[in-house]
């Protein structure tokens, strides 16, 4: 099922200032859809405008080609996993799930049926009698997504599900979540503002900023071919050096382009001097002034704070950005001494 | 005792050493509560259990054990009957017509908006006024001949009512009084109680399609349980105990038509000079209020959802 949402505004009633403004977007049929940004950027709006939840100020949401803009929430035939859960604290796990179907006036041979089935998919099936409150917070995610897919909704909406689990956790769940993509073969929305969530579950990324799509694609376009400079900063551990320059244009490379030692590659270099030094287990991090500015450099080499050394980098790393800090060809470096290395 | 603790101990007066140790006893520190405890509570309660033993006449101070006769008495006594029926119907009219109007009030109460908050305010007020005025205002409001109530009824064509005066309306009037009165307080726990239960609780609702009927019964009515209870139990026990407004009212009459229980304990004891009876009236009610509160506790609080 495809979601179309066209031109979409939204202001909250009291304010003044559009939370999104004049949003286009076109969400694939059984696409991952991951709605990237940090906090405030109105990816949980865009999704509770999807959901039914939040009024649409205006523009058009279709599915399939179905105006549902204006629809109640229950009749779109999605299913929303919250960040806390959502779940009703007293009922059962079992009594979670058919609460909704009740609703939907399915027989209740059917519902058993459905529940049975739902429970065996996320591994509950030992838990369908017990309450929310003896379960832990992993047990109640699944309950959660069990709520979901016992409905077999259109699409999936998912508003930072596993924010609330610790790490390891975490983890576990973003695999399960994978598999359960794959074997449910529908449309998943999901919000988060962890990228490497985005990038290890997404068929697809929009990255937003302040009501804006910044970019949208693939998890390997938007890592390797960042749209502006504001993409480049924010994927990626550590994001992008981004450097500006004297006539307002910008110059980036990646913190892992960036080596201590010559090769085959790194043909440029510049000077350079070691300001901070983290360390970060497997390597360090390390800032240095390049003179027009900071760079992050991720190295397992140690070097001592306060060393002047020279920085190396393959040429084609380099990313260039207009003005409006959207990328553009490259231009002639006059601010940056740096020095190639001849062919040898 | 560790050595430098030991050292310091001896640095200090014998006062000082007995204040320390007692400091660290945990009976020495409850004390004051038990006691307060004992003598406020635990000793009037056998005192009347005691007397209710008794034929006691506090004049004269002399006391009779006379067993079982205080109870039969009253076991015998249609006054008693017609006071413990009037109890019941008081306590059952309160609880459930008084609980119905503070969840719909606190229902429809529940919003942030000015005007709410106004109404709230005004719903309130009854709270803070004493009971003994909030009756003699409806006493004024009820009076059957020029009260304010009589001349609304008459001027939609309706009969007029004797209200305290008649046998078959004084209780309803003092019901009234009694629910207005504490309608306030109770719809203000409603709505602390509805605004505890999450948001997030209602929109999962809104996307499982449930509608507003099955939403309030099964998400808002279970949720709002810990605060019902809590409003039963107290309800209940203050409806058994509830004295001032018969007592301003009407006295117990006509005709023992709003004579309430602990009315009548009163009445038997500081009207009658019966304190035996007086005292057996009490002991019932004490086996009524603690068996009920019990009951609430246990049958309600396992069907209580606590978060």
């Amino acid at each position: 099922m495809s979601i179309v949402l066209n031109n979409i505004k939204k202001v909250y009633p009291g304010n003044k200032k559009a939370v999104i403004e004049h949003l286009n977007l076109n969400i694939e049929e059984g696409s991952f859809t991951v709605l990237l940004g940090p906090s405030g950027c109105g990816k949980t709006t865009l999704l509770r405008m999807i959901a039914g939840l939040e009024e649409v100020t205006d523009g058009e949401i279709f599915v399939d080609d179905k105006n549902i803009t204006h629809m109640e929430p229950g009749d779109r035939n999605l299913a929303m996993v919250f960040q806390n859960y959502a779940i009703y604290p007293h009922m059962t796990v079992r009594g979670n799930i058919e609460f909704g179907l009740k609703n939907y006036k399915i027989t209740k041979e059917k519902i058993k049926e459905r529940v049975d089935s739902v429970l065996e998919i996320t591994g509950l099936t030992e838990y369908g009698e017990r309450m929310p409150n003896q379960l832990s917070g992993g047990q109640r995610q699944r309950v959660a997504l069990a709520r979901a897919i016992s409905k077999s909704p259109k699409a999936f909406l998912m508003d930072e599900p596993l924010s609330n689990l610790d790490a390891k956790l975490r983890n576990q769940m973003r695999s399960e979540l994978i598999q359960l993509f794959n074997q449910l073969d529908t449309t998943f929305i999901y919000v988060t503002h962890d990228q490497s969530e985005a990038l290890t579950m997404a068929t697809d990324i929009v990255v937003m900023r302040d009501g804006k799509i910044m970019q949208k694609g693939t998890p390997q376009e938007i890592y390797r071919n960042p749209a502006n400079v504001f993409v480049a900063q924010f994927i990626g551990d550590p994001g992008m050096n981004v450097i500006r320059l004297k006539d307002r244009r910008f110059i980036g490379i990646k913190p892992r382009a960036l080596s201590f030692r010559s090769s085959q590659n790194d043909r440029a270099s510049l000077k350079a001097t070691v300001v901070t030094r983290e360390f970060l287990g497997v390597d360090y991090q390390y800032t240095l002034d390049i003179g027009i500015g900071k760079v992050v450099v991720r190295s397992a080499d140690e070097i001592e704070i306060g060393t002047e050394v020279r920085l190396y980098f393959p040429e084609k790393h380099l990313f260039y950005f207009d003005e409006d800090e959207n990328r553009c060809d490259a231009f002639e470096l006059s601010e940056m001494e740096v020095v190639y290395r001849a062919d040898e | 005792m560790p050595m430098n603790e030991k050292l310091e101990l001896k640095q200090h007066g014998t006062c000082y050493r007995i204040l320390n140790r007692l400091l660290k006893n945990p009976y020495f520190l409850m004390a004051p509560a038990i006691i307060c405890c004992l003598v406020l509570t635990v000793y009037p309660v056998c005192f009347a259990i005691y007397l209710s033993f008794h034929k006691w006449d506090p004049i004269t101070s002399r006391k009779k054990f006379v067993g079982l006769e205080n109870f039969k008495y009253l076991l015998a006594s249609e006054d008693f009957h017609k006071v413990l029926l009037n109890t019941v119907i008081y306590m059952l009219v309160i609880l459930f017509v008084g609980l119905l109007i503070k969840v719909v009030l606190g229902v429809f109460l529940n919003k942030r908006t000015f005007a709410h908050n106004m109404v709230q305010t005004i719903v309130f007020t009854p709270h803070i006024i004493a009971s003994v005025a909030v009756a003699a205002i409806f006493m004024w409001l009820m009076d059957p001949t020029n009260g304010i109530f009589n001349v609304a009824l008459r001027a939609l064509h309706l009969p007029a009512s004797q209200w305290y005066y008649g046998s078959g309306t004084a209780l309803l009037s003092v019901l009234i009084v009694a629910i207005w009165s504490s309608t306030g307080y109770g719809v203000l726990r409603v709505i602390a109680g509805l605004r505890s239960i999450p948001e997030y609780l209602y929109e999962a609702a809104k996307l499982d399609k449930a509608g507003a009927f099955t939403t309030f019964t099964k998400i808002t009515i279970p949720m709002l349980s810990p605060t019902l209870l809590y409003l039963i139990v107290t309800t209940s026990a203050s409806a058994f105990t509830s004295f001032d407004i018969v007592k301003m009212m009407t006295e117990g009459g006509p005709d023992n038509a709003t004579n309430l229980i602990a009315y009548y304990v009163y009445q038997q004891g500081m009207g009658f000079n019966q304190y035996g009876r007086a005292m057996a009236a009490a002991v019932v009610l004490l086996i009524f209020n603690s068996s009920l509160s019990a009951l609430n506790f246990f049958v309600l609080g396992r069907r209580t959802h606590y978060q």
